[in-house]
């Protein structure tokens, strides 16, 4: 079991280190990421139907221990509730916030062990979904909190970009 | 442990601790010097020099001590500041300046700079809006530079670390220091933060790191608020952008100008922006229970109103609607085939009939403002006169300056704005300033003068009681095409404030003279601003008739009698100008307002040696004056005393580096004294901001497409909804 989770590690390891040989995020450096996810990361990037493309920054400590900010970013056919439309997405009530992007909410984005706050948010007609999570237990520097703070900061930062 | 361990361990430690405090400030130099070199390198492997290896934050104008890049974790956080000055951080946080970059309207704009050209360019827009992104190196391709300091525009270390400013040529005319809260007791300059007691025990040596004595000055300010779009910027040529700070100096606040309609005290820019008023919060920036805003209260209500900061948004809506800054005068009215005009309004009679057709003429003076209105930026910011004649039941007869459903304004408006064009001859939309080739129309009321706007409209023949004639000057941000571009159509309307207006009730049939309103100008002031109204639309007899009107009412005002000489001037009508100079200079002999048009004149009747003699006199009085260094230059250059010459264009360069007279004539006379290089140099910087000749005409292709706007390009032109008929033009119309 042990052995399994280390052959894990280092494929993430290496899948990571691909990925980042792959390009640049449109909207947010390596550094940026760096700084909100408190080390160094890789950068995986995808693109998934309905033209989203997906910026994944990973801080990977161990196979268990990592990180996350994930950026979303997909055009709308109407941007009439597009908001609204992916609250589904949230595992907490969303609040919506002033000053991101044309609207925005924030909410919870807890998956299993992994604790994670994202901001959910439109500028014109493209939708962006932010999300940073951690399934490092106890990090002070994961406290629900911070990781809304961390999600606000990268969402005014995406958005800023979108303009 | 041998006995005397102890004191040797009690002597290491006293001489080790002696040692930090001595070699403290040492090693923290030191060691962020290193740091710096270190970080710098590591910028310089992936940089993108694209304007040369040795100009890393061109086409900005900003440097920076020891000339290479700096760690941005050498500017503290705004949130160490705000531990002793939490009023100045309040207040920041909701102000322009803390959003200068994060805000959409920004970032909607200098994103397509940045992804057409290249984000190498925007070091131009940065260099004033995120400087320690700038300076960090982080406006590269790939950058490896946390934008974390996005969200702090110009932070409380930016604006506080700046050791020198530049010659004043904006575009981030200034010198960075390395940041600092702290000096020594010899003075040298503590990188970085120290701790908060050390500052309490140390106040004045706080002060002397983050104070100098010209953050209170306008250059200060100037170091941004003035803009010019270089030639790497638009691969094009020098083009002036907006200057608050020169128009500030042409203002009577700056005393520096002796030609200004009217006189005021000496004001700073920070003496309207930056006013003292009791701080609410803890700050020991205070002084006597006062601190200096850092609200920087001015026009813009558009980022309070994104943010949710509804009490700068109040504070600044109070500020444009104190009334302190513009005057609304419906000065008279002028029936048609009537030649008689009524005024000034409220104070002569005046009698109305039915279906009269009916020429109102007002008067928007910008009376306290320190520079023009709109200063900067009039392709996105919006003001303009909206005027309307309503019957007593307040339904409209005539409305010029609404807003259209869309929220757009009339687009016969009389507004203050601008329209700069491309090599298209389209409106260049989103502020891409670095397609800009010319500029088809450009309206604002400079500092102390005044705007004359002409509405027409006809009294229906149905009217029955009176009617209401308003004119107000209304402003926003942004022009509604703008918020468009940046949200998409289905944003909120963003607000519009009224800045001043004036309204009058007239009877149909006579209406006797009434009592003025507290707000109004005295009858002298609203002819003398009738007259400057008047000239600036080039309509010099209706001009010297209103000027004369002036000095029927104040015999003793000698600047009426210099308004009438100038006029006259520039009629070039020099021997009657002449009677009125001299009148002025019987009542006021010092006069340089009349001795700098008294010199005009000599020079024109070939009294060489009395032209320079009024021109030094005025120098005298004014040694800060552009006008009078440059006429005077001329004069000296006239007589071929070449080393005078030179010495009033090398001044006038200290007060405009950008004038092109002083281009112009320098470089012939470096030539002539065998200063080659020199000489070069003047005469390359006189090529690059001279007025292209081939501009207009993308200037007319706009205009040919916009006749509303063409029409408001003209000086002379009303405002009407009659539909005049062409089919019978006057003979010679033609």
């Amino acid at each position: 079991m042990r052995k399994l989770k280390w052959i894990m590690f280092f494929e993430l390891l290496l899948l990571s280190a691909s990925c980042k040989a792959q390009g640049h995020c449109a909207w947010l450096n390596d550094a940026t990421a760096s700084g909100v996810l408190n080390g160094p990361v890789t950068l995986d990037l995808e693109t998934a139907p309905d033209d989203q493309s997906i910026c994944v920054f990973t801080n990977l400590k161990t196979a268990k221990d990592y990180s996350t900010l994930r950026i979303t970013v997909q055009p709308l056919k109407d941007v009439n509730n597009a908001v609204a439309s992916h609250k589904s997405l949230c595992t907490s009530a969303p609040v919506a916030l002033k000053a991101i992007g044309n609207e925005a909410v924030s909410c919870s984005a807890d998956v299993g062990y992994s604790r994670g706050e994202q901001v959910i948010g439109r500028v014109r007609d493209r939708l962006f979904i932010v999300t940073v999570s951690s399934t490092i237990a106890q990090d002070p520097s994961a406290t629900r909190q911070l990781l809304q703070e961390k999600a606000r900061t990268i969402a005014e930062q995406v958005a800023g970009a979108l303009f | 442990m041998r006995p005397d361990s102890g004191r040797w361990i009690l002597a290491v430690t006293v001489v080790a601790g002696f040692l930090c405090i001595w070699g403290g400030t040492t090693s923290g130099v030191l060691g962020q010097e290193a740091d710096r070199k270190q970080y710098a390198g590591k910028v310089r492997e992936t940089y993108n020099f694209r304007f040369g290896k040795d100009q890393p934050f061109i086409p900005g104008t900003m440097q920076v001590e020891g000339d290479d890049f700096v760690q941005p974790g050498a500017f503290p956080d705004p949130s160490y500041c705000a531990h002793c000055h939490q009023e100045a951080y309040h207040q920041w946080r909701q102000a322009l300046h803390s959003n200068a970059f994060r805000t959409p309207f920004y970032r909607a704009s200098v994103n397509i700079l940045i992804n057409t050209k290249g984000i190498e360019f925007a070091r131009h827009c940065d260099s004033c809006h995120n400087p320690i992104a700038v300076l960090a190196g982080g406006l590269t391709e790939n950058s490896k530079v946390d934008r974390k300091m996005d969200q702090n525009g110009l932070s409380c270390a930016t604006c506080h670390s700046i050791q020198k400013l530049q010659s004043i040529k904006g575009n981030g005319g200034f010198v960075m220091g390395i940041p600092s809260v702290m000096v020594d007791e010899k003075g040298n300059r503590i990188p970085g933060e120290v701790p908060y007691d050390e500052i309490i025990k140390h106040p004045e040596r706080h002060s002397q790191a983050v104070m100098q004595s010209f953050y209170r000055t306008p250059e200060f300010c100037g170091a941004c608020h003035k803009a010019n779009l270089p030639n790497p910027l638009n691969d094009y040529k020098f083009i002036r952008a907006f200057t608050a700070y020169d128009e500030w100096q042409s203002s009577k606040f700056s005393r520096r100008n002796p030609l200004t309609f009217y006189s005021g005290d000496f004001t700073t820019c920070q003496g309207c922006h930056m006013k003292r008023a009791p701080n609410d919060l803890l700050d020991y920036g205070a002084k006597n229970g006062t601190f200096a805003s850092h609200r920087w209260l001015a026009g813009n209500t558009a980022v309070p109103f994104y943010y949710g900061f509804d009490e700068q948004l109040e504070k600044t809506i109070a500020f444009l609607k104190s009334g302190n800054f513009l005057n609304v005068d419906i000065v008279a009215l002028k029936k048609a085939n009537e030649e008689k005009l009524i005024a000034p309004l409220g104070s002569v009679p005046v009698s109305l009939e039915p279906n009269n057709l009916v020429e109102a003429l007002v008067v928007v003076q910008n009376k306290n403002i320190g520079h023009s209105l709109i200063p900067e930026v009039r392709d996105l910011y919006e003001a303009w006169v909206e005027f309307t004649v309503q019957d007593g039941a307040g339904k409209d007869i005539y409305h010029s300056g609404f807003l259209k459903p869309d929220g757009s304004l009339d687009p016969r408006a009389h507004s203050f704005t601008n329209r700069p064009v491309n090599t298209e001859g389209q409106f260049v939309d989103n502020h891409k300033v670095w397609t800009i080739h010319s500029v088809a129309y450009d309206n604002s009321v400079q500092a102390g003068r005044s705007v004359l706007v002409r509405y027409q409209f006809r009294i229906p023949a149905d009217i029955k009681g009176p009617i209401k004639i308003t004119a107000r000057v209304n402003y926003r941000h942004f022009r509604q095409s703008y918020s468009d571009n940046v949200f998409g159509p289905d944003h909120p309307a963003y607000p519009v404030v009224e800045i001043a207006s004036r309204t009058r009730i007239l009877n149909i049939g006579n209406n006797d003279s009434v009592k003025p309103d507290p707000g109004d100008n005295p009858d002298w002031m609203r002819w003398n601003n009738l007259g400057i109204g008047y000239l600036d639309q080039l309509q010099y007899a209706d001009a010297i008739q209103a000027f004369n009107e002036v000095v029927k009412l104040r015999p003793d005002y000698a600047d009426g009698y210099t308004n009438i000489a100038l006029t006259e001037i520039q009629w070039e009508k020099y021997g009657s100008a002449r009677a009125g100079i001299e009148k002025a200079l019987a009542l006021s002999p010092n006069s340089a307002r009349a001795l700098y048009y008294a010199a005009l004149l000599e020079r024109r009747a070939g009294h060489s040696d009395a032209e320079v003699a009024d021109l030094v006199e005025v120098v005298r009085q004014y040694p800060d004056s552009r006008d009078a260094r440059r006429e005077l230059g001329i004069s000296y250059y006239q007589q071929h005393k070449d080393d005078e010459a030179m010495q009033q264009f090398n001044e006038l360069q200290r007060i405009d580096p950008d004038d092109l007279a002083a281009h112009y004539n320098l470089s012939i006379l470096y030539r002539r004294a065998g200063m080659h290089d020199k000489a070069a140099e003047q005469q390359a910087l006189f090529v690059t901001k001279k007025f292209d000749p081939g501009a207009p005409t993308y200037s007319l292709d706009f205009l040919r497409e916009h006749p509303e706007i063409s029409t408001e390009s003209v000086p002379w032109h009303m405002h009407t909804d009659e539909v005049h008929d062409m089919k019978d033009p006057i003979a010679g119309a033609q």
